[in-house]
């Protein structure tokens, strides 16, 4: 890794819009869905810094795996910049296979992202021929080299994901992400398809593997346990929309965006003592990005909601110097 | 051999050995007696009904069984205005926004959290005595998850229905669970009260369990997950389960296989550790 004590940033997303377009009635002729554009990504800024472990909470369909997807190029952007080390990535010419090989993703499904046909050894060596200029035997070493980093045995190399468990298939899935020595990876729910001692397992090789190879790693996650554990700072997305940032230990305990402070009282905790998940006064459901509310896109469920969140929407301002958030009355939720 | 067969043991409700009944007998305890919600609530609706004609259905099945009419005919749900009332009144229950519209709708046009607490409402429609929740929220956000389950607790609290709630989510037990038994390879491994539970856990798997899921940042507190695989339960296995696994197996363990016996007060565990 170069520039490692460079104190700059890795990752930089500086409003950036991912927009598709909805095709109305001839998409779903019975639901009440209008024509126009999804705003699945709207106006989103973040940073990565080196080495850095970032989270990024929030309920389905709030965009966060948009957001990973056009980071890493999977979809296109509307608007916005993406800066990784520095260089533009939306630039018209930016280099596309510069971006792959250091910006990675590791994705939830792991049954549906390795091909079932192909050899653990032959998707491993695929980033290497297609984004690299390593000789066969130089290959060869890498591949060796991660899957033994994931913790498996060389001879896996030869199985199809067939013969693997679901938690071999992820481990699998890390290794083609880290073999082309990303400096980015994207955690995708990395461990929601498995079962507890499978994700510590896992959580625990995130973490060793960071310390390794000196990684940024950028955890999209509806676990607030999981983003608690890994991330240094967090994002709390909401309906297209970053609502606060901040320190992890900032956002999970002293939350102050009225949808963080339901998003974490909700998630529950593994302590009979402490029944937080129960006391959640908290109406209705995550709105539709085609039509979102007007003003700020939580108001029709927030208990503090008063006559201006309906018509304004809220900036991201400074409350803390590292703790930003989007609220027209973040006083009420001073505890 | 069937996919699944009874082999032995009992399963007694209010005083009925369930698994002696015939088929036709046992319907009768389905619904009203016992009734139960699915992990995926898409599946368990009719997706051809629209959610009124479904949950009239529930109702109509309880009062004809309360008349001792055995099961309904096939004209059930029909226009009953009274019967459509009790409907807008459950959805009403499980706080359901615009319920008379809702009532109109098919299934597809709900999302899950709704469509889960519709399952919750046609359960409520049968009154039970209990109700079986398999991963009730399990497809469902954190917020909704929250929402869906205290409504369930508040509904059965009110009605006074027991729930036997089956989850992999530790967390979500610990909350909404006054006793919890865990399971291990098809087998009660440890039962107690909730509280205890998680303050003194006896079995090794019970307490590998605990310490898989993350309660701090991992400069705090590292995770220790559980060693191996579960067991192939088409195998044999002479001893305990877990024996492979365990970090304090000893040579007995491989042998003989622990039985589910009380240690303290409500507090059943099935581990050679704890034999006297």
């Amino acid at each position: 890794m170069t520039n490692e004590s460079n104190p700059e940033s890795l990752l930089e997303v500086t409003e950036l819009k991912t927009y598709f377009k909805s095709r109305g009635k001839a998409h779903a002729p019975f639901a009440k869905i209008k024509s126009g554009y999804v705003k699945a990504v709207d106006n989103v800024s973040l940073v990565v810094r080196r080495r850095e472990t970032v989270g990024i909470v929030g309920e389905s369909g709030c965009g966060k795996t948009t957001l990973a997807r056009t980071i890493v190029g999977l979809t296109k952007s509307t608007g916005g910049s993406i800066k990784l080390n520095g260089k533009e990535l939306l630039a018209p010419k930016s280099n596309q296979k510069e971006r792959f090989k250091h910006a990675q993703i590791v994705f939830q499904d792991y049954e549906s992202s390795l091909d079932p046909r192909m050899k653990i050894i032959d998707t491993l060596n695929e980033p290497l021929i297609e984004l690299t200029q390593l000789s066969s035997d130089d290959r060869r070493r890498k591949v060796t080299e991660v899957i033994q980093a994931v913790g498996l045995a060389e001879d896996f190399l030869h199985r199809l994901p067939k013969q693997l468990s679901g938690g071999q298939k992820q481990r699998v899935s890390i290794a083609r992400a880290l073999v082309t020595e990303p400096k980015l990876v994207i955690l995708d729910e990395p461990t929601s398809a498995l079962d507890a001692s499978v994700q510590a397992q896992i959580l625990n090789l995130l973490i060793e593997l960071q310390e390794r190879y000196s990684i940024s790693y950028l955890i999209i996650t509806h676990n607030i346990a999981v983003a608690e554990y890994l991330a240094d700072r967090i994002y709390v997305m909401y309906a297209g929309k970053i609502v606060e940032q901040g320190p992890a230990k900032s956002i999970i305990s002293e939350p102050r965006h009225p949808y963080t402070l339901a998003l974490i009282a909700s998630a529950p905790i593994a302590n009979p003592r402490h029944k937080t998940m129960l006391d959640v006064e908290l109406r209705g459901e995550v709105p539709s990005v085609v039509d979102p509310p007007a003003g700020c896109r939580f108001h029709p469920r927030c208990p503090y909601a008063e006559t201006i969140c309906g018509v304004e929407e809220p900036r991201l301002e400074q409350l803390a110097p590292k703790h930003t958030v989007a609220c027209h009355f973040v006083e009420k939720t001073k505890r | 051999m069937p996919p699944a067969k009874y082999t032995h043991g009992r399963v007694l409700y209010k005083g009925t050995d369930l698994v002696k009944l015939d088929r036709e007998q046992i319907r009768l305890f389905r619904g009203t007696e016992i009734a139960m919600i699915f992990q995926e609530p898409m599946s368990s609706l009719n997706p051809t009904k629209k959610i009124h004609t479904q949950i009239e259905e529930a109702i109509s099945v309880r009062e004809e069984r309360a008349k001792g009419l055995g099961e309904p005919g096939k004209d059930h749900g029909t226009d009953d205005p009274g019967r459509m009332k009790e409907v807008i009144s459950v959805l009403n229950k499980v706080l359901i926004p615009d319920p008379e519209e809702v009532a109109n709708r098919y299934p597809f046009e709900l999302s899950g959290g709704m469509r889960q607490r519709v399952m919750i409402a046609m359960s409520l429609a049968q009154r039970p005595s209990l109700l079986i929740a398999d991963e009730p929220t399990t497809a469902l956000d954190v917020t909704t998850q929250a929402q869906v389950l205290k409504l369930m607790r508040n509904l059965m609290d009110d009605a006074k229905t027991s729930i036997l709630l089956i989850t992999h989510d530790l967390a979500v037990a610990s909350q909404v669970a006054d006793t919890i038994a865990v399971m291990y390879g098809g087998e009660v491994v440890e039962e107690t009260d909730v509280l205890e539970l998680f303050s003194e856990p006896l079995h090794p798997y019970t307490q590998g369990l605990l310490s898989c899921v993350p309660t701090a940042p991992k400069e705090v507190s590292r995770l220790k997950p559980i060693r191996g695989n579960v067991p192939d339960l088409r195998l044999a296995i002479a001893g305990c389960k877990f024996a492979s696994r365990c970090p304090f197996a000893m040579e007995r363990c491989n042998k003989e296989k622990p039985k589910l016996s009380s240690v303290k007060e409500k507090h059943r565990v099935a581990c050679h550790l704890y034999d006297k």
